[in-house]
């Protein structure tokens, strides 16, 4: 019984945590980044730290629609990256590329076994710490990353395995590449299902 | 169902209230009735019927009254009910209700049970609605006869009906069962059998016989009658006038047949119409009826009364000469609540008994007597309560009254307000009247315009008649006349046509004569044509003169040459001489040629050399190419390009493939090289075990071994001593054998015990450097072993780390290889977005550029030529004006110049800046001027030729005076008078 009183994570409940994760994620790279201007983001108290969110509705239903589809991928582990492209829209060129690597762990073997489904059983409050820690790297990032001084726009590029289906809406788009890029490893959570490592790669201009 | 009690007739007395109250109940009796005889199922017909035959002869009456929409409705009982009841439906006074309830006090003996219904009978027509329950309650307790109860009542808090007739009910019960027991204890106690013993006495002198006059006398406020025992009940009545006789009947004195007490009364013994008493069947004599005791003191308080029925005379031979009595007791109480039939009481009456009044009976009455007063006090309490109640329920009365006069006198307002209203309508309706004949004759007098109008307009229209076939007529006049032109212009249009054909055959005439100018004109163009070939031919014929001419000229230089012929004869000499010195030379020429054979010679050597030179430049040459082919394809792989690209791709493709191939292989290989590595562990694992056993047991076999060999020498040794022992033993032996013992043997012995003891050193020393030297070859060959065996582990352990790293390069190339990404975006993304924005707004900005572009290439002459037009304009309207003002300006500045000098005599020119010359009318000559400068403090006069002649007028205006206006007006004066003077001198 002493089982069943342990927390428990599915996964679709994982696969969730992840795209909240995106969401706030994406949300406050386009407000560090400047990218909107920033009065069109509402402050919102999440993992215990004050991060903002964009009230532009464009934004807004574009990330609702990526995270919903994200998630569905996610939970059928047909996704193995997603990336945050910041592109100079002058040139096309990109100048910043946040990875967020998704790896599929085991979760809680007894606990999947006594359940009949994938668990995990980490303790949520130590998962949303491991957030919030990478959310504070991700504020801090804007220390070292270079100044954006030309009119720049953002897309998600999802990396999806091939055999997936492409969804109404969706487009097969063409990999990415920095040319002297920089790569800066932010600090990794996992909800036992999945493991979220954050990857920020930009330009360095000498 | 015919069993049912049909109704009485409906009665028609009294008040439309009460008549209405009885219609209410001989409807709901009639209704009642009907359903139990079953008739309610049957035809509405039968049932109307049944109504008008029970509900008598005056309800009969209103019935022929009424008056039916349609003859069927007089069968339908429905609505024959719904006619009384609108024929008697007068409202029932609720105020008349409400007091009938208010003032019903429960009667004398009647039980709570009678009085509640009949209460709630009464509160129905009161509208107490909400309130009922409660009125009833309190009617109870304050109208119920019993003030014991009334108190309990009074008491309990929180009465509610029901609570209140529980009481009731119990008290009534609880009263009852008293009684019967005091009845019980009565029968063996005196107090009853002595008050019928009273009355017996009382009787006594009267005898047996019942005497219906002494019933009379002693029952004047006759009451109720108690319930008979055998049925047979009567009331005696008080009558005014009694007959003489008694009624044969009933015994009593009763005035017409019809009242008679026994009317319809059967004799238990002849089964005749009187009672028993009276009967003449004498064979069961009934001695003596009734007898009522009527107490004078006993009667107010509804004491107890008794009556005998029946009085049999026992058996005979039993009791010879006792009467037996069969009494029923019956006990009233103080209200009358309750009947109570007591059981019947055997009561022993004696002739014998009667005695005259005892003192004790008196004091027995002066009790009752004083009881009776006590009573009598209570009832007065109850009696004034009563009347408080009634003066309260007066008060309400009045309250009620006076809220009806109330109503009555608003009613009568109303009413006054109504005929006020009604007055004032009747004169509207008088107004409206009058109004109405206004318009009537309005309309009469309007009528009779409209058809006065409506008569000229028929004139009129005669009259227009008439106009149109005076019109009409003239119409025609003109019609003829219209056709008459009609005729002539007909004629006149086919002269016309006449002269159209004419002028159609000119113009074919005309026609043709153009067709020859055409054919004309074809050739003149023709003969034009010829012309121009011609003049061509000429041209050619100069050009062919041209050239004929440049011949000439080349045939007379060509002559000038022939004539140098002479000199070039000489030049052949002279040529010939050098000839002679180029043979000299050809000879000295042989010699070159031979060394120049040596040095071809040498050529010829050296020309391999040079071959094998240029075929490794060639290399070179490749090998550069080929290099920088490399260079280049290293270059290109990293960057896209055509040809190399492809070939790259594909090779990387096939290696691609290849390696996949190796990879699977390469993992197969890795997993049975982790197998075997694993098994090789076990199997080592399993072998150094084996090996540390077998070590083991042979370091145990070897130590065995040595000690064994120990032992064999040792054993050896044993033997070589005992050998050497039995030989000293055999010596000595041979020696005591031969005779010498004593000394010898000691000494013997001596040598044989030191050889004895250095064996056994050499034994030691043996088995020490032996044991030593088998440990110590143990050990390091067993450490050797084991170094060996452990780097084979380490060895083998690197090998695993190894293709460890290797397998794990290769799943991870595998899976790239394997799985290779697909890189998805929605479509319609931020980025798109914007890149759609810019796009727009790049071709926005273009074509605005494009549009300026071309409106500043068009330039300003076309810009907007309407404003420069207009701005000429203006400019040209300013320039106009300009010059107007000027002109103006000229003009006024003249014309005040004029003025001035006019009138002030001086002709004033500017010089310069701030500089005037003044020059005076009067001036003899043009030189005669004055100069004036406008300074800061005012203006100064400039020194001149002129001024200077002027010195005496200068010194006393300017330099005295200081003013400027007067020495020019005095100068004016002067040159004036000097004029004036000259003319006068010219005139005298």
């Amino acid at each position: 019984m002493s089982q069943q009183v342990k927390n428990s994570i599915t996964l679709r409940g994982s696969a969730q945590i992840v795209c909240e994760y995106l969401k706030f994620a994406i949300n406050s790279v386009l407000f560090q980044r400047g990218l909107y201007p920033p009065e069109t983001f509402k402050a919102e108290q999440q993992y215990g730290i004050t991060l903002l969110l964009s009230e532009d509705a464009q934004i807004k239903n574009f990330l609702t629609n990526l995270l919903t589809q994200s998630e569905e991928w996610i939970v059928n582990k047909k996704v193995s990256k997603l990336s945050l492209i910041i592109v100079n829209v002058a040139n096309k060129e990109v100048l910043e590329c946040w990875d967020f690597n998704v790896q599929y762990e085991d979760g809680d073997a007894e606990l999947s076994k006594e359940m009949k489904e994938t668990v995990g059983s980490k303790d949520l409050k130590k998962i949303q710490q491991e957030i919030r820690d990478v959310m504070l790297q991700v504020a801090a990032t804007i220390s070292y990353l270079p100044f954006l001084d030309c009119r720049c726009s953002f897309d998600v590029l999802v990396h999806a395995k091939t055999n997936c289906d492409i969804p109404e809406k969706w487009a097969e788009a063409e990999p990415v590449a920095i040319a002297n890029a920089q790569n800066v490893q932010l600090k990794t959570f996992s909800t036992s299902l999945h493991k979220m490592e954050t990857v920020v790669s930009y330009k360095l201009v000498d | 169902m015919e069993h049912a009690r049909p109704p009485p007739e409906l009665s028609m007395d009294g008040s439309p209230v009460g008549r209405a109250d009885a219609w209410k109940k001989w409807k709901t009796q009639f209704q009642l009735f009907i359903k139990a005889a079953g008739v309610h199922k049957e035809d509405p017909a039968v049932q109307a019927s049944l109504l008008i035959n029970l509900i008598g002869p005056d309800g009969f009456d209103v019935y022929q009254t009424f008056t039916f929409e349609e003859e069927t409705e007089r069968d339908d009982v429905a609505v024959l009910l719904k006619k009384f009841d609108s024929y008697f439906g007068v409202k029932p006074n609720i105020t008349l209700a409400r007091y009938n309830f208010f003032t019903r006090n429960q009667t004398e003996g009647e039980s709570i049970n009678q009085y509640v219904t009949a209460l709630k009978i009464l509160s129905k027509n009161c509208g107490f609605s909400s309130l009922e329950e409660e009125l009833l309650r309190d009617r109870i307790v304050c109208g119920i006869r019993n003030t014991v109860v009334r108190d309990r009542l009074l008491r309990s808090d929180e009465l509610t009906l029901e609570k209140a007739i529980k009481i009731c009910q119990a008290d009534e019960i609880s009263m009852d069962c008293s009684r019967q027991l005091e009845s019980d204890v009565g029968r063996s106690g005196r107090a009853s059998i002595d008050a019928v013993q009273a009355r017996g006495r009382d009787r006594g002198a009267v005898g047996r016989r019942w005497n219906a006059n002494s019933c009379e006398s002693r029952a004047p406020a006759s009451r109720r009658g108690g319930n008979a025992a055998v049925g047979r009940r009567f009331e005696p009545r008080p009558s005014a006038s009694a007959p003489a006789t008694p009624c044969p009947n009933c015994g009593q004195f009763c005035e017409l047949r019809s009242q008679c007490f026994a009317a319809g009364v059967k004799c238990y013994i002849c089964r005749g119409p009187h009672f028993a008493r009276m009967c003449s069947n004498k064979s069961k004599k009934v001695y003596d009826v009734c007898a009522e005791n009527y107490d004078k003191d006993s009667d107010s308080d509804g004491g107890e009364s008794f009556f005998v029925s029946i009085i049999a005379k026992a058996p005979q031979g039993t009791y010879a000469e006792d009467w037996y009595e069969t009494l029923r007791g019956k006990r009233k109480s103080s209200f009358g609540l309750v009947d109570l039939e007591t059981p019947v009481k055997r009561v022993r009456t004696d002739s014998e008994t009667h005695t005259p009044i005892s003192p004790w009976e008196i004091k027995q009455n002066k009790i009752n007597l004083i009881a009776a007063k006590a009573r009598i006090a209570k009832l007065e309490s109850i009696v004034t309560r009563q009347q408080s109640i009634q003066k309260e329920m007066q008060i309400l009365f009045e309250d009620d009254k006076a809220h009806l006069m109330e109503q009555h006198k608003r009613d009568e307002r109303s009413v006054s307000d109504m005929k006020e209203r009604v007055q004032f309508i009747t004169r509207r309706e008088q107004e409206l009247k009058e109004d109405y004949n206004m318009a009537i004759k309005e309309h009469k007098e309007s009528k009779l315009k409209w058809e006065n109008e409506r008569n000229e307009l028929q004139k009129q229209v005669a009259e227009l008649k008439d106009k149109l076939l005076d019109a009409n007529v003239s119409s025609k006049d003109q019609l003829s006349e219209m056709k008459k032109d009609m005729d002539e212009l007909l004629q006149a249009l086919e002269g016309a046509q006449q002269e159209v054909e004419i002028l159609k055959k000119e113009v074919a005439r005309q026609t043709a004569r153009a067709e020859q100018c055409t054919t004309l004109r074809t050739q003149v163009e023709k003969q034009t044509l010829e012309l121009q070939t011609v003049t061509n031919k000429l041209k050619e014929i100069e050009y062919e003169r041209d050239s004929y001419k440049d011949w000439q000229q080349q045939v007379k230089t060509a002559q000038k040459r022939l004539v140098n012929m002479a000199e070039l004869e000489k030049e052949v000499v002279r040529l010939k001489a050098t000839e002679r010195s180029l043979r000299d030379i050809a000879c000295n020429k042989l010699v070159l040629e031979e060394q120049v054979h040596l040095l071809t010679t040498k050529v010829e050597a050296l020309q391999p050399m040079q071959q094998e030179l240029h075929d490794a430049k060639v290399k070179i040459a490749t090998l550069e190419s080929a290099l920088e082919d490399w260079k280049t394809a290293a270059r290109n792989h990293g960057i896209e390009s055509a040809r190399n690209l492809t070939a790259t791709l594909e090779s990387a493709l096939n290696s691609q493939l290849t390696a996949v191939a190796n990879s699977s292989q390469a993992g197969a290989q890795l997993a049975q090289l982790t197998e075997e590595v694993a098994t090789l562990k076990f199997e080592r694992d399993k072998a150094t075990a084996k090996l540390n056993d077998l070590q083991i047991v042979r370091k145990n076999q070897e130590s065995l071994i040595h000690r064994l060999q120990k032992r064999l020498l040792l054993v050896t040794r044993e033997r070589d001593s005992y050998r050497q022992q039995l030989d000293s033993y055999e010596k000595e032996l041979t020696v005591t054998l031969s005779g010498a013992t004593g000394a010898g043997n000691t000494a013997l012995l001596s040598a044989r015990v030191e050889q004895l003891e250095k064996a056994l050193q050499g034994y030691r020393d043996v088995l020490a450097n032996q044991d030593q030297e088998s440990q110590a070859k143990a050990l390091d060959s067993a450490r050797a072993e084991a170094s060996k065996y452990r780097e084979e582990a380490e060895a083998a352990k690197r090998e695993v780390s190894k293709l460890k790293t290797q397998r794990d390069q290769l799943e991870a190339h595998l899976e790239k290889l394997a799985a290779p990404t697909k890189v998805l975006h929605l479509a319609d993304n931020p980025a798109a977005a914007a890149q759609k924005q810019m796009e727009v707004d790049l071709q926005s900005a273009q074509e605005e550029i494009k549009s300026l572009k071309a409106a500043l290439r068009e330039g300003g002459s076309r810009a907007c030529p309407e404003e420069l037009q207009q701005l000429r304009t203006k400019l040209e309207n300013s320039r106009i004006k300009l010059q107007r003002m000027k002109e103006e300006f000229t003009s006024s500045a003249q014309e005040y110049r004029d003025v001035c000098y006019m009138l002030l005599g001086y002709k004033i020119d500017r010089t310069g800046h701030k500089n005037y010359r003044i020059s005076n009318m009067y001036a003899e000559s043009s030189d005669e001027y004055l100069t004036f400068t406008l300074c800061d403090d005012g203006i100064e006069m400039v020194h001149t030729d002129y001024s200077a002649s002027l010195g005496e007028l200068v010194e006393l205006h300017l330099h005295h005076h200081h003013s400027i206006p007067v020495f020019l007006s005095a100068l004016t004066m002067e040159l004036f008078t000097r004029t004036t003077m000259q003319q006068e001198i010219t005139g005298s």
